[in-house]
């Protein structure tokens, strides 16, 4: 990116200092030595009338040995280094966008984001004074000193675990070190000679589900993402019930904390390995989660989040040695927690507050971060405001009857023609949409196995468009008569989604009256939940709206909407973000700033208790209706079935009927 | 309509589904033939009553609950339900079918409303209870008096008004003055009731729907006589 | 003269009063005794209510006579007392309605026999006409300016209760409501688009929904409605939200900003008189009655 960054300096300056005298951001670890090769730039040759000035590569001082020796190696294909080239005249100087300090990525896995580059841990090389006699100082003293001197930093400390290679690493570098530091406060590791690389990685703790992603904190480039089930599912699908384990058994919450911390370990031993790297290459994490897997995480706990007035020992964002809390990354590695908003709305909010940045935008912003425990967040640049809505495990398949997690052979998609009313599907690990007829055609490890929580919101969407329930979710004794996929009798109602040669089973599986009721209670707590905030903020129009989660990523906007599981937007605002959360926790890695930024959000951000709230009941049975009692939806104008005019016809006559037809 | 169908013609199983959906039309007069009919094939009246026309009843009350029929059609049911029970209830005395508890029933005092008071009489005469019902705008003098003479194993009450259901308080509460709460079970039921209220009054249980009545009744029953635990 | 017409060729829409028996209680009404006799043995504290709904923005106020056929008397025991009772509740809102400059409508409340009629139930056609009749004539007698007949669920019992009013007097107006709380349908079974065809033969003034499961459900009433006749005038009088028992007692939770948030919805369905029923008190009439001046004005 031109910065047209342009000045008059003296001649024979250093070309790396005048740049970042104008202003010009380069990369330097070496801190000019000739040896990191990361300032390389492009000197421009010709005349340009633009700027006024004739640029040749002869204008600089002739690569210096130590830049030759560098060339030789690693082959600078006509770049100079700034550190080693002098101004001798008008130079035209193009920055590539490696060199660039603080740089803009687009950093590559599930989101694309724009980062900017400031971690928390950074390199710099140092050569030091050895000692001499007559000299006391301590070989720490003369490393500080080092850094003093060649980097200006100040008051630095060491963590006691390097002192004792300390002096071995001195001596193998020849006096020559990279020092690893930490927000440039504490040094964490000292390598003889010039090394490069630091690493780090970002943690998701799901109740669910934990990802890690493993990132070079200099490029900001994702080497790896690990991801696993947390192993604290076995003792409870939900916090609560994980609570009650901890309250019950007494080795419970030991337990509970050495599995996540072991999880943890095998992530990053497994990313780190994906990426030639070991653990103890890692010098810096962030991790985010809600809160009980927050204090679980940090080894507290956590029961008093399970009674009112759900008390959290800490909600502040904190620093930690990994070592304290039994993470094998490098010995002097780092861990940083986002903090947290409230009882219930942890730092994987903020975490997905950071990625989404809401508070920054003029539009209001509708976040929604489907789960267990749905998380909304709802604001503009005036304010933010966050609750938490008791969902229920419905989306994530549970109460279900043939409801599942995201695996291969969950069913992800559903498509229903409203005038035959014959299904298709896609079940995840197949590329196909499957249709009844395709029998033949599929191999017989994808048949499908049951429906996961996008196909889910998907079907019911997909039964109320085609007519077969009615805006209260009622089955429709009148689609029983259009097809015998739907079956209609006393006390019980179906739609037969797949027939059995195309199920895993053997059986077929079919959505049931109840798996519609148990959707439209899930969903009315979260829109009802929405509503609230909305109402608070006096808002009545919402202009984007982000669908996140880890479930979130397969959630389709459309259907979303028809169900009523959002409120009314324009429908190419509303965005699937995968795990937001992740992501945040991924900025707050790689930019040391955004973690300030996080600590902030979280102290403005407002909480409201939404079942207090005395008309939660009322909205939330209105908000039962497909896609609402009462609230329109423009933007759906023209899809929604009518009203109902339906005439829920009254049962024939059996024998009379078929008497009747024979006389 | 009569003319239609040679019912002698008709199988005993496509009668018992002809008695029931002649019910759900509200066909008084057709259920009457069809009951006589089975009765002269020998079939015994307990099963003309739970086979045909509880079995009728039952759907009617689930179209009810889901509003496809409403209170006309419901009506109509019961009339048909009633002429039935004409035929069989003197025939299920005479043939010692199971008697298995005596019920008093009626609507508290204010109220009105006996549409699902007399469905939950009707079922619970079906399941073989003897009901004697006592009608709307009931007071505790008049449920404890007829407790007292027809000695029943249970007290039902219906309420369909928030304003009239606390007087259910004050009928448990004069069965516990003298001394009658512990030897009857006291099921409620009504449109704006629920658990939690009859848990709060000192009821049994509460009761959503004629079905539900009929086997919870026979549940309590069954623990009361020390059957169940 | 106010009448509703008049009201509505000036602003457009006509605000109507709350209810009447939930508010008594907290003056000491008890639960499950006739609000109706308050007439004759408080009629200050029955006077006090409505003047609290006309300061809260009432146009058209009903008398305290939903139970004062002598059917629903008849539980008490009054069933003798009808003509007494039904005129002195006139008069109390009269007199009020006077004091206040006539700025507002007197409305004779009319509610349901409380029976089934037959061939459903026992009472005859004529024997409910006949109760209406004597409720209408000591209505009229006392000045209504307006008869409203409410909260019912069967069309014929509505037919009975206008001929009943007809036959007291030819020509005065007539407003009738459903309660239409079973699956989209009264009671009886009876659809909104049913009742508006089937009603409007009658020559009724206006016709509605109120009371039931609460606001949205009447919204729902008077999309349909509208639907089949977007001239005839619609009344919505929506309960103040679902009934909760709260320790054995029937508690409202709608508050007033749900029901201003109900009485701007319902106007853009296309209601024109609007107001509330169980659980309302003259807060709500007065939240609905600013959203609606505030939304009429843009």
């Amino acid at each position: 990116m031109p910065s047209g960054r342009k000045g008059s300096v003296p001649r024979g300056s250093n070309l790396l200092q005048a740049a970042q005298e104008l202003g010009v951001e380069l990369e330097s670890i070496c801190g000019g030595r000739q040896t990191c090769g990361k300032c390389q730039v492009i000197i421009e040759s010709g005349h340009f009338p633009k700027h006024g000035l004739t640029s040749h590569p002869d204008h600089l001082s002739p690569p210096s040995p130590l830049e030759s020796e560098y060339d030789q190696e690693h082959n600078l294909n006509g770049r100079r280094l700034a550190c080693a080239a002098e101004i001798l005249a008008d130079v035209l100087i193009t920055v590539p966008e490696e060199s660039q300090a603080h740089k803009q990525i687009i950093a590559k896995e599930a989101t694309q984001r724009f980062i900017e580059i400031d971690p928390a841990i950074r390199q710099v090389y140092v050569e030091v004074e050895p000692p001499e006699l007559g000299d006391p100082r301590g070989e720490w003293e003369r490393i500080a000193l080092a850094l003093e001197k060649q980097w200006s930093l100040q008051e630095l400390t060491i963590d006691s675990k390097l002192l004792p290679d300390l002096q071995s690493s001195l001596r193998a570098g020849d006096y020559k070190v990279t020092v690893t530091l930490w927000q440039d406060k504490e040094v964490v590791r000292i390598q003889p000679g010039y090394s490069e690389g630091s690493y780090g990685v970002a943690i998701d703790i799901g109740s669910t589900t934990v990802v890690a992603h493993l990132c070079d904190l200099r490029t900001g480039d994702v080497l790896a993402t690990q991801a696993t089930m947390n192993p604290q599912v076995r003792f409870g699908e939900d916090l609560m019930s994980r609570i009650s384990y901890i309250n019950s058994e007494p080795q419970g919450f030991v337990r509970m904390n050495r599995m996540i911390i072991k999880s943890i370990n095998e992530l990053i031993e497994k990313a780190t390995a994906k990426a030639d790297l070991t653990p103890q290459d890692i010098t810096d994490v962030v991790a985010v989660g809600n809160t009980v897997m927050h204090h679980i995480f940090l080894g507290i706990n956590p029961t008093q989040l399970g009674v009112a007035p759900f008390a959290l020992a800490i909600d502040s964002p904190i620093d930690l040695k990994a070592r304290d809390l039994g993470l094998s990354i490098h010995l002097s590695g780092r861990v940083h927690l986002l903090p947290i908003i409230a009882g219930h709305v942890g730092a994987d909010n903020v975490g997905v507050m950071l990625a989404e940045s809401p508070q920054e935008q003029d539009e209001v912003t509708l976040i929604v971060d489907v789960g267990t425990n749905a998380e909304i967040i709802l604001g503009d640049k005036n304010k933010v405001y966050v609750a938490s809505s008791p969902t229920g495990p419905a989306f994530e398949g549970a109460q279900i009857t043939h409801g599942q997690r995201a695996a291969p052979g969950a069913i992800e998609r559903i498509r229903i023609d409203p005038k035959t009313l014959e299904p298709r599907f896609k079940v995840i690990g197949y590329p196909q949409w499957i249709a009844s007829g395709s029998n033949g055609l599929i191999p017989s490890e994808v048949k499908a196995t049951g429906i996961c929580g996008s196909g889910i919101i998907e079907a019911i969407a997909e039964l109320f468009l085609a007519g077969i329930i009615d805006s209260k979710g009622h089955f429709l004794s009148t689609s029983a008569d259009r097809s015998s996929r739907v079956h209609y009798d006393v006390g019980e109602a179906y739609y037969v989604l797949v027939d059995e040669q195309l199920s895993s089973t053997g059986s077929p599986i079919v959505i049931t009256q109840e798996d519609v009721r148990a959707i439209q209670l899930a969903k009315a707590a979260l829109y009802a939940g929405t509503k609230l905030l909305m109402d608070h903020r006096s808002i009545t129009k919402i202009d984007r709206v982000i669908l996140a989660g880890a479930f979130g990523t397969f959630i389709s906007p459309y259907h979303a909407m028809v169900l009523g599981l959002i409120p009314d937007c324009d429908l190419d605002k509303v965005n699937a973000v995968g795990n937001a959360a992740g992501d945040g926790a991924r900025l707050a890695l790689l930019n040391k700033q955004l973690r300030l930024k996080a600590a902030r959000i979280a102290r403005t951000v407002e909480y409201v208790e939404t079942p207090l709230a005395t008309n939660f009941q009322d909205e939330f049975v209105a908000a039962l209706n497909l896609p609402h009692a009462s609230d329109p939806f423009p933007h759906l104008d023209g899809v929604l079935p009518l009203p109902t005019v339906e005439v829920q016809k009254k049962r024939k006559n059996r024998i009379r009927s078929k008497y009747r037809s024979r006389s | 309509m009569n003319d239609e169908i040679d019912i002698s013609q008709l199988e005993t199983a496509e009668i018992l589904e002809l008695i029931q959906d002649d019910l759900y039309d509200g066909l008084a007069d057709e259920v009457v033939v069809s009951v006589k009919e089975l009765l002269n094939r020998d079939m015994t009246p307990y099963d003309v009553l739970t086979q045909g026309l509880v079995a009728g009843m039952a759907v009617v009350g689930n179209d009810f609950r889901d509003g496809i029929l409403f209170v006309p059609e419901v009506l109509m049911a019961a009339k048909a339900m009633k002429a039935g029970m004409e035929i069989l209830r003197p025939l299920l005395v005479e043939t010692g079918a199971p008697q298995v508890g005596s019920m008093v029933i009626g609507t508290v005092k204010g109220d009105i409303h006996d549409i699902g008071k007399n469905l939950v009489a009707m079922m619970m005469e079906g399941a073989g209870f003897n009901v004697i019902n006592l009608g709307i705008n009931t007071d505790a003098d008049a449920f404890i008096d007829a407790i007292r003479e027809h000695n029943v194993d249970i007290l039902g009450m219906s309420a369909l008004l928030t304003t009239t259901m606390p007087y259910m308080q004050v009928v448990i509460d004069a069965l516990k003055d003298q001394g009658l709460r512990e030897q009857i079970i006291v099921l409620v039921g009504g449109a704006p009731l629920n658990e939690a209220f009859a848990e709060e009054i000192g009821a049994d249980a509460y009761c959503r729907d004629a079905a539900v009545a009929v086997e919870t009744a026979k549940k309590l029953i069954a623990i009361k006589r020390g059957q169940l635990t | 003269m106010t009448t509703i017409q008049s009201i509505l060729e000036k602003s457009g829409y006509v605000i109507t009063d709350g209810a009447m028996g939930t508010v008594l209680f907290s003056s000491g009404l008890d639960q499950g005794d006739p609000p109706e006799l308050w007439n004759v043995d408080y009629p200050d504290r029955v006077a006090a209510v409505h003047q609290a709904y006309y300061d809260a923005g009432a146009q058209v106020m009903l008398t305290n006579t939903f139970g004062g056929n002598r059917y629903r008397l008849m539980l008490h025991n009054a069933q003798d007392r009808v003509a007494e009772v039904n005129q002195a509740a006139a008069a109390i809102l009269r007199e009020v309605v006077s004091k206040n400059d006539n700025q507002a409508v007197v409305a004779g409340d009319i509610g349901p026999s409380g029976q089934v009629l037959t061939p459903y139930g026992e009472l005859s056609f004529q024997e409910a006409k006949e109760g209406f009749a004597q409720q209408a004539e000591a209505l009229i007698s006392a000045g209504v300016d307006v008869i409203w007949i409410e909260t019912m669920s069967d069309l014929e019992e509505v037919r009975a209760a206008v001929e009943g009013a007809r036959q007291v007097s030819a020509d005065i107006p007539v407003v009738t409501t459903m309660t239409f709380d079973t699956h989209g349908h009264t009671m009886m079974g009876v659809s909104p688009e049913q009742a508006l065809e089937t009603l409007t033969p009658l020559r009724p003034l206006a016709l509605g929904g109120n009371c039931g499961n609460g606001p949205e459900e009447i919204i729902e009433v008077i999309q349909k409605m509208h639907a089949v006749d977007p001239d005839m005038t619609l009344v919505a009088k929506a309960n103040a939200g679902i009934p909760e028992l709260v320790k054995g007692r029937p508690v409202y939770r709608a508050s007033p900003a749900t029901m201003a948030d109900y009485a701007v919805k319902s106007y853009q369905a296309g209601a024109r008189i609007i107001g509330a029923c169980c659980g309302s008190t003259p807060d709500h009439v007065k939240a609905i009655s600013q959203a609606l001046a505030a939304h009429t004005q843009r």
